[in-house]
C-alpha cells in the first residue's frame, strides 16, 4: 500500500514536471485607444491580437541586430538601422539598396490597402518577412535568425510569454514586430490639439489650414485628409500627382495592378510629422518642404495618368505666391508629434 | 397552429431592396474610357462615381409616406463594375406602393462633420472652411478640353460658399419619382438608376470648359447641377 502511494507520488511529480509550457500561456491584451477623429475601424488581424507581451518582444526584435542572424551584423542589421523614431520611423535619408524612399512607419493600424508606395505587400506580418529576407534590406536567412534566436538566453522566454510557445517560429517573429508597428500611433500634434480645442494655431497656420483643405487654394486634402474628416492625413491611396510625364518605374501601382491608368501611381503618405520624415516623394527626389511646396504650386506635369484631383495641373500647379508657400509650410510643421517622436514606449528598449 | 405559422408571414409584411445602377444616355458605364459625351460637345471620361442617398421613402395608396429606414436614414453609394450588394429592408406592410422620395445628398440636419469615422463614407467629407459636413457626390473622370487636352473633371457637389466663405448654400434637393404601376403585394426590389448625361442638360447645357476642373468653390455651378438633378434619376421597381 505505502508503494502504491509512493508510485502515485512519483507519478504526480512526474505529470507536473512534463506540464506543458504552453499552459503558461496568459498574455495581457494591449489596449489599443482610438484617438478623437481616427477611424473606429483597424487592420489588427484576428489572428494576431495585439498583447503587451507580443508588443513588448516586437519592440526588441525591431532594435535588435540579432535580428539579421549574423555574428557581425551588417550595416543593416534591424527594423531600425532605416526605422528611426526621430524621423517617424522613416530613414531621414535616402537609402542607397532601396527601390524606393521610405515610408514612415506610423498610424499603420488603420492602414487597409496595402502597404509600400505601390501597395503590393497585404499585411505588416508580411511586410516583416519581405525586409528581413530582402537582399537589399536586411539579407537575413529565416533559418539562421531563428536559431540565433532560439540560441539565446532571453528571447525563448519572451516568445513563450508572447505566444505561449518557447519554440521560436519565423511566422511568430513576424507576428511580434507587426504588433509593435502597429503600437505606433501618432495623434498628438499640434494640429491634433488645435482639432481638440486644446490650443491656438498661429493666424499664418490657420492661414495654410484653409490653404491645404481648399480646392482653389493648395488642393491637398482630397489625397491627404483634413483632420476632422480623415485625421490620418492620408487616404492611403494611389494617385499619379503629376511628378513627371513618362513612366518607366517597375514598381509603381500598375506593377500591382497591371491597369495601365495606375502607371506613375504611388501612394498618398500621410503627412504626419511631414516636417522630420524627408526625403518625399517616392524616389525621395525633393530634401524639403519648400521644395515639395514648389513643386506642387509651380511643376506639376501633365500626362494622360494624372490623377483627376490634380484640377490644376493644366497651369502646372496650384500657384500659390510666396506668402501662401509660407502659410501652407507653417501648418505642415503643426503635424509634427513630438510626443510620438520622443515616446520611449517606441525607443529602444533598455 | 398551422394557420397562425402560415399567417406569420403575412404579419412580417414584404422584403424591399435597393440597387443603383449608372449610365450615359443609355449607355452602361466604363470606366477609364473617353467614351462619352455631353450636349455641350465635350467627350469625357468617367473613372469613379460615388454618392450619398438619404431618407429613402416609398409612398402607398392613402398618399402616406413609409421611410425605409431600418438601417439608418444615409446610404453610400458608389459605381461598382460587378452588381454589389443592394439594401435591404424587412417587414414593410403590403400595400400598393406608387412612388418613391429621396434626398439627394445629405440635408442639412445630417450633414455634420465627424458624422462617419470610416472609409469610403469618411473620405467623402466636405472641409469644414467650405462648409463642412460631406460630399453629396464625386464624380471624377476627365475631359477633352478646347485644347485638346484630357484633364481632369471632378463634379463634387455639396456645400457651397460664397467667395469669402462666410455664407454657406445647402445643395441638396428631393427626388420623387412615381412607379409605372403599383407594386407591394408581394417582395419587391427598387432600382434607382443615375443617368450621367443629365447632370450636364437640363435645364442649363454644361460647356466643362466654362467650369474648369473643380467646381467645389463655384456655387454658380452647384447651382446649375442642383437644377439640373430634376431629371438625373429614374426608378424601375419590380416585384421578385
Amino acid at each position: 500500500m505505502k508503494n502504491k502511494w509512493l508510485f502515485f507520488g512519483i507519478l504526480v511529480l512526474l505529470l507536473g514536471a512534463c506540464k506543458p509550457e504552453q499552459n503558461e500561456y496568459k498574455p495581457t491584451p494591449y489596449e489599443f485607444n482610438i484617438p478623437l477623429f481616427f477611424p473606429n475601424q483597424t487592420s489588427i488581424p484576428a489572428d494576431n491580437p495585439m498583447t503587451i507581451e507580443g508588443v513588448e518582444l516586437g519592440r526588441k526584435l525591431f532594435y535588435d541586430p540579432r535580428l539579421s542572424g549574423r555574428e557581425i551584423p551588417g550595416e543593416i542589421s534591424n527594423c531600425a538601422s532605416c526605422h528611426h523614431q526621430e524621423n517617424s520611423f522613416e530613414a531621414g535619408h535616402p537609402i542607397a539598396e532601396a527601390h524606393h524612399a521610405m515610408l514612415p512607419l506610423v498610424n499603420l493600424a488603420w492602414n487597409t490597402t496595402g502597404l509600400g508606395w505601390n501597395g503590393s505587400v497585404n499585411t505588416l506580418e508580411d511586410m516583416v518577412l519581405a525586409a528581413v529576407t530582402a537582399e537589399n534590406e536586411i539579407n537575413g536567412d529565416t533559418t539562421q535568425i531563428v536559431n540565433y534566436l532560439q540560441a539565446s538566453d532571453d528571447y525563448p522566454t519572451l516568445f513563450l510569454k508572447a505566444f505561449g510557445n518557447n519554440r521560436i517560429t519565423f511566422k511568430n517573429v513576424q507576428r511580434a514586430i507587426a504588433q509593435f508597428v502597429r503600437s505606433l500611433v501618432s495623434a498628438n500634434s499640434k494640429f491634433d490639439q488645435y482639432l481638440r480645442g486644446e490650443t491656438q494655431l498661429s493666424q499664418d497656420e490657420l492661414n495654410g489650414y484653409v490653404l491645404f483643405v481648399t480646392e482653389e487654394g493648395a488642393d491637398c486634402f482630397h489625397c491627404h485628409g483634413s483632420g476632422t474628416g480623415n485625421a490620418l492625413m492620408t487616404t492611403n491611396l494611389f494617385y499619379c500627382n503629376g511628378l513627371d510625364n513618362t513612366f518607366n518605374d517597375q514598381y509603381d501601382r500598375y506593377s500591382v495592378t497591371l491597369k495601365s491608368i495606375d502607371r506613375g501611381n504611388y501612394k498618398a503618405p500621410t503627412l504626419r510629422n511631414i516636417a522630420v520624415s524627408a526625403p518625399y516623394m517616392h524616389d525621395g527626389r525633393f530634401q524639403t518642404i519648400d521644395q515639395v511646396i514648389d513643386f506642387y504650386s509651380d511643376s506639376v506635369k501633365y500626362s494622360e495618368q494624372i490623377s483627376p484631383l490634380m484640377h490644376h495641373v493644366m497651369q502646372g500647379g496650384v500657384r500659390l505666391t510666396e506668402e501662401e508657400k509660407t502659410q501652407l509650410k507653417a501648418f505642415l510643421n503643426t503635424l509634427t508629434d513630438e510626443d510620438f517622436i520622443n515616446n520611449p514606449n517606441y525607443a529602444k528598449p533598455e | 397552429m398551422f394557420c397562425l405559422a402560415g399567417c406569420k408571414d403575412t404579419d412580417n409584411g414584404i422584403s424591399v431592396s435597393l440597387l443603383a445602377d449608372y449610365n450615359v444616355d443609355g449607355q452602361a458605364i466604363l470606366t477609364d474610357s473617353l467614351c462619352y459625351h455631353n450636349d455641350a460637345g465635350n467627350a469625357f471620361m468617367i473613372n469613379e462615381i460615388q454618392w450619398f442617398i438619404s431618407h429613402i421613402e416609398i409612398k402607398n395608396e392613402k398618399g402616406e409616406w413609409l421611410p425605409l429606414n431600418e438601417n439608418g436614414d444615409i446610404h453610400y453609394l458608389e459605381y461598382q463594375p460587378q452588381e454589389c450588394n443592394p439594401f435591404h429592408w424587412q417587414s414593410i406592410p403590403k400595400g400598393q406602393y406608387n412612388a418613391m422620395r429621396f434626398t439627394f445628398g445629405l440635408d442639412e440636419a445630417d450633414n455634420k462633420t465627424g458624422l462617419f469615422s470610416n472609409p469610403p463614407e469618411s473620405e467623402m467629407f466636405w472641409p469644414e472652411p467650405l462648409g463642412g459636413g460631406y460630399h453629396y457626390m464625386k464624380i471624377n473622370g476627365k475631359w477633352l478640353n478646347s485644347e485638346g487636352n484630357l484633364v481632369p473633371m471632378c463634379i463634387h457637389l455639396g456645400i457651397g460658399q460664397n467667395a469669402q466663405l462666410t455664407e454657406f448654400y445647402h445643395n441638396h434637393f428631393s427626388v420623387e419619382i412615381p412607379f409605372d404601376e403599383p407594386i407591394g403585394q408581394n417582395d419587391f426590389s427598387l432600382t434607382i438608376s443615375m443617368n450621367i448625361n443629365n447632370w450636364f442638360r437640363n435645364p442649363h447645357i454644361c460647356d466643362f470648359n466654362d467650369w474648369g476642373s473643380g467646381i467645389m468653390q463655384n456655387q454658380s455651378a452647384q447651382q446649375t447641377l442642383k437644377e439640373n438633378g430634376c431629371d438625373v434619376f429614374s426608378v424601375s421597381a419590380k416585384s421578385k
